[in-house]
């Protein structure tokens, strides 16, 4: 617990973890015996948690302890300069240095190894050592050249087309201008920010160094790294942004550790850039809004207090407080950053819970979405699993299929690289799943979106996919479709000979709702059934363009009287050219004008004792007439008219 | 035609009968037999023809003789239908009944109900949003500085990195879409598809599920996210629970929650679910960040509101004790008929 030597005061580990834990840190304890090692998860807005002097800040006021920071003094014994020159200070805005001649390269103390190690770095020497334990120390990350690899002064600026370096990790990175570069009056030497050359590392036979320790722009570091593909404990750093304060304090800790554990003689500041103060701007604060956020009222004392101790300046007029943070926290920017602070050392446990009866009022829910919950009852009703599946979908699939697809830019793999632009290839995957684990007969949906992009423009539709795998025949699936969309009160649907791209020619319907095709029924294509092996499946798929029809869905029903008077019923059978459309039938008698309820088909027949190009159809004729009784002799009219259309226009055959 | 004949025809007649009803084991057996012997065309109104044939004193002796065994076959017939219609009424209830199949619904939904329900008892309003977001939506207009983790190109899917399209990496988009469109006060919670460029694993999935939620009007406080969120967490895992919330970081809320509940596999003593804790971590939350309501146009002096989000497969996974989310995707028949 390298925290505990710079602090002054007494607490017990259990006390700390704890205070750590109830500040949001989550530390998780990687060892607990002669010594505590945590590790802590810092925000991503608190770059000035990622050292030790940081977390030593932050906790402060667990029982009032106070920092207590070793002395530093060094004197400047040699007149020797690196002369800086900095290209463009929006790159970096303060740039400093300091040579010291004549050091002694060797492994560290015991007691520098021992801090580095528990730090989490692995000891190299006691050079690098220094520079990993400042970083992690004062958050500043430092960087020590050796000198006499340097040619003439150093310049800060962007790296060149066709410039090369090799970096520390052995790693030839090519440069570019967007990247950051420490150079000499020769070649590039460091990646600003993110990591040293080889070409002037510090190596046992350095003598003289040139140590290193700037401000460099977040945004610079940030996408020269992600140019290069290298995060580093200085790049993390510089990311987050530091501060111009830690630049100077790095310096001092640097110079002041290697006089200290390398000895040498002591050089003057060299710099570029403008030291800035970067002090903050007071924040007002409404005590009111305060307490009305935090819903309860606090100690002016213990607020005061609190601010001090985290190093804020705090004073009060009226009814405000006007707070300072300290120049390390540039996360705090306005009043709510101030109100959480409070509730964050006051304790989220000890913020009270209310309901909020001042806003009772229901908001009401887009009746899209309660559309498409009432769909699944219904597909769960009539016997169907509910399945969900990826919306990503693979390279070979989309390959297979020739979809016009939405390819992601930076896909993980070739399996999830496409958004899928129908749900009957994710089905089809299904079932070659359950399959492949002996599970042979099934049915299932899935109600989901598929994707399309059109000349830029990007929309995802929702779609409704039902799949029988060796579970009746088409016809089962086509019965479930006409039964489905009635229940969803989608009436006088027609099915038409169409083709689809996923399915087997000539055994493809489409489904077309007021003159709009709203969905597809069909035998998957043999081609696609051999890719997700189930060439010996009876596999039937229904695609519906759901969202097209979301407005129609679920009209408004209201009661209808029952009827009063009894039905008629009367059951035919003909024998009709196979090739005949019984839609065309159905249509055709129901034009008739007469006092028909229902036409319902019970029985189709090819085969035995029919003739090769005819079929056997039997249905079942309901009459009723809302007024009165209908006579049989009436009927018996009706019927009369019925097989004349059937004979006349359809070239049927009544059976006897 | 002689006497004797006849006499021994007619008991040729009884035995035959006698002894075939004897081997009739249903009705259909019995209506063949009742047709040969007592039918129109049968073997009793076939010798009472040959009455004529016979001495009239003689008459009047064999009739009686005929009538009799007409009698005796008829009561023979009733009793024998009787019992052979008791015997075809039997039936073995022991075998198993026929199932119709009734379908499920995928535990995703099931859970998605779940929580929806307790809000909507609340007086939430659900909403959607698009899948295939803009930067704008997704992370400036909520605030995400340039250096969040979030934002870099290893954790977004993009669809054009020119126009910065992509897909939404949570449902926060949505907030922005309904603060824009709606005047406060209101309620609203949003569910649905994200993704993240995770590898799958047993516990990452690029595509997965979040719930959203978020409250504006006057005076919203952080109380009032405590209270709401208390009384969902104890719906849902129920009262038992505890609940903690910690400080945490969001760029879209100020102050930031995280909220643990103790450990509903171990009852907080620490397992490998909560890794030895005790707690496990089940949402995000905080005030909305004044940033925020500037960006769509609010005045934060004016109003205030808090947001949440979780992770919808996660809270799937603690309820129903699934170690691995890719069963969610896999859809595995066996997998699914263990749910509702």
């Amino acid at each position: 617990m390298l925290i505990k030597e710079y602090l002054k005061g007494e607490f017990s580990r259990k006390e700390l973890i704890e205070y750590l834990d109830n500040l949001g840190y989550n530390p998780l304890i990687i060892e607990d015996n002669e010594d505590l090692i945590f590790e802590l998860e810092i925000p991503a807005n608190r770059g000035d948690l990622l050292s030790i002097i940081g977390v030593c800040r932050e906790i402060l006021p667990m029982k009032s302890l106070s920092l207590q920071l070793p002395e530093i003094n060094f004197e400047e014994k040699i007149s020797e300069k690196m002369d800086v020159k900095v290209e463009n200070y929006q790159d970096c805005p303060y740039y400093s240095c300091r040579i010291i001649k004549n050091v002694k390269v060797e492994p560290s103390p015991s007691w520098l190894k021992e801090k580095v190690e528990k730090m989490g770095f692995r000891s190299i020497n006691n050079l690098v050592d220094i520079s990993n334990f400042v970083t992690g120390f004062t958050g500043q990350p430092i960087h020590i050249f050796d000198l006499k690899k340097i040619k003439g002064g150093i310049v800060v600026r962007r790296g060149r087309e066709n410039e090369e370096i090799e970096t520390l990790d052995g790693k030839i990175r090519k440069l570019n201008s967007e990247i950051l570069v420490i150079s000499d009056s020769e070649k590039p030497i460091a990646l600003a920010g993110i990591m040293g050359g080889k070409n002037s590392e510090v190596d046992d036979g350095t003598t003289s160094i040139l140590i290193e320790s700037a401000k460099f722009s977040p945004v610079t570091v940030r996408k020269g790294s992600k140019i290069l593909g290298i995060t580093t404990e200085a790049s993390l750093r510089f990311e987050k942004e530091t501060d111009i304060e830690r630049v100077k304090e790095g310096l001092e800790w640097t110079t002041f550790l290697v006089k200290e554990v390398c000895g040498g003689e002591i050089g003057p500041l060299s710099s570029s850039g403008i030291y800035t103060s970067e002090e903050k701007k007071e924040i007002p604060l409404n005590i009111n809004k305060l307490f009305q956020y935090l819903g309860k009222e606090i100690s002016e004392d213990i607020i005061t207090n609190l601010f001090k101790k985290i190093s804020f300046s705090v004073r009060k007029e009226k009814n405000f407080f006007y707070v300072k943070p300290p120049v390390w926290r540039n996360d705090i920017k306005e009043d709510v950053d101030l109100i959480e602070e409070i509730a964050k050392y006051i304790g989220y446990s000890n913020i009270p819970s209310e309901f909020p009866i001042e806003n009772l009022k229901p908001t009401p829910s887009e009746s899209e979405y309660k559309k498409i919950e009432k769909i699944k009852d219904i597909m769960k009703n009539l016997g169907f699993n509910e399945v969900i599946t990826s919306s990503l979908i693979s390279e070979d699939i989309i390959k297979l299929t020739n979809l016009k697809s939405i390819p992601l830019l930076n896909p993980i793999s070739k399996n999830f690289a496409y958004l899928r632009p129908s749900l009957t290839l994710s089905l089809l995957e299904t079932a070659e799943f359950n399959l492949s684990k002996q599970i042979k007969n099934f049915k299932i949906f899935e109600i989901g979106k598929v994707y399309e992009e059109r000349d830029r423009k990007y929309s995802e539709e929702y779609h409704l996919c039902l799949e029988t795998v060796n579970e009746g025949d088409f016809f089962t699936l086509k019965g479930v479709v006409e039964e489905f969309l009635e229940r969803c009160g989608i009436e006088n649907i027609e099915w038409k000979k169409d083709s689809h791209p996923l399915g087997e020619d000539e055994k493809i319907l489409s489904i077309f709702y007021k003159d709009t095709r709203i969905g597809f029924l069909f035998y998957p294509d043999e081609k696609l059934k051999e890719f997700f092996d189930l060439k010996k499946e009876n596999i039937f798929i229904a695609e519906i363009y759901i969202q097209k029809i979301l407005q129609y869905l679920f009209p408004k029903r209201y009661f209808q009287k029952l009827p009063k008077f009894p039905s008629s019923r009367r059951d035919l059978s003909f024998l009709i050219p196979q090739d005949i459309s019984w839609q065309e039938i159905e249509k055709e008698i129901k034009s008739l004008k007469i006092p028909l309820e229902k036409i319902e088909v019970f029985d189709i027949y090819r085969g035995k004792n029919i003739p090769k190009d005819k079929i056997s159809i039997s249905f079942t004729l309901i009459f009723r007439d809302p007024e009165r009784t209908l006579e049989s002799e009436e009927v018996d009219g009706y019927v009369k008219e019925i097989v004349e259309v059937m004979e006349n226009k359809f070239k049927a055959v009544m059976r006897k | 035609m002689e006497i004797e004949k006849i006499l021994n025809e007619i008991s040729e007649i009884e035995n035959e009968a006698k002894k075939m009803i004897k081997e009739i084991t249903d009705e259909k057996g019995m209506e063949e037999w009742r047709i040969k012997f007592l039918g129109r065309k049968g073997k009793i109104n076939s010798i009472t023809s040959k009455l004529p044939q016979i001495p009239q004193e003689l008459r009047p002796e064999i009739g009686k003789r005929i009538n009799s065994l007409k009698k005796t076959l008829i009561n023979l017939y009733n009793e024998s239908i009787k019992k052979i219609k008791k015997e075809e009424k039997f039936e073995n209830l022991s075998f198993p009944g026929k199932r119709p199949k009734i379908g499920t619904l995928h535990p995703l939904t099931l859970i998605i109900r779940e929580m929806t329900d307790i809000f909507f008892k609340m007086g939430f309003g659900i909403v959607t949003g698009p899948e295939i977001e803009n930067d704008y939506y997704n992370f400036e207009a909520l605030n995400t500085p340039e250096y969040h983790p979030a934002k870099s190109f290893w954790d977004t899917f993009y669809l054009n990195e020119k126009e910065k399209i992509l897909l939404r990496t949570h449902t926060s988009p949505v907030q922005i879409r309904v603060m824009e469109r709606m005047k406060p006060p209101f309620k609203i919670i949003a569910v649905g598809r994200c993704y993240r460029r995770d590898a799958l694993d047993a516990s990452h999935s690029p595509v997965f599920h979040q719930m959203e939620g978020l409250m504006v009007g006057k005076d919203i406080r952080f109380p009032h996210l405590k209270g709401v969120l208390t009384y969902f967490l104890h719906q849902l895992f129920g009262s038992e629970i505890k609940i903690k919330f910690s400080p945490s970081y969001f760029p879209f809320t100020e102050p930031s929650a995280e909220v643990s509940i103790s450990c509903i596999i171990c009852n907080g003593k620490g397992c490998s679910t909560c890794g030895y804790t005790g707690y496990i971590e089940i949402l995000g939350c905080g005030m909305v960040h004044p940033q925020v309501f500037r960006n769509v146009g609010y005045d934060p002096e004016k109003v205030t509101g808090f947001a949440f989000g979780m992770g919808v497969e996660r809270i799937a996974m603690l309820k129903f004790k699934i170690d691995d989310i890719r069963y969610f995707y896999q859809n595995d028949i066996r997998f699914l008929n263990q749910f509702g």
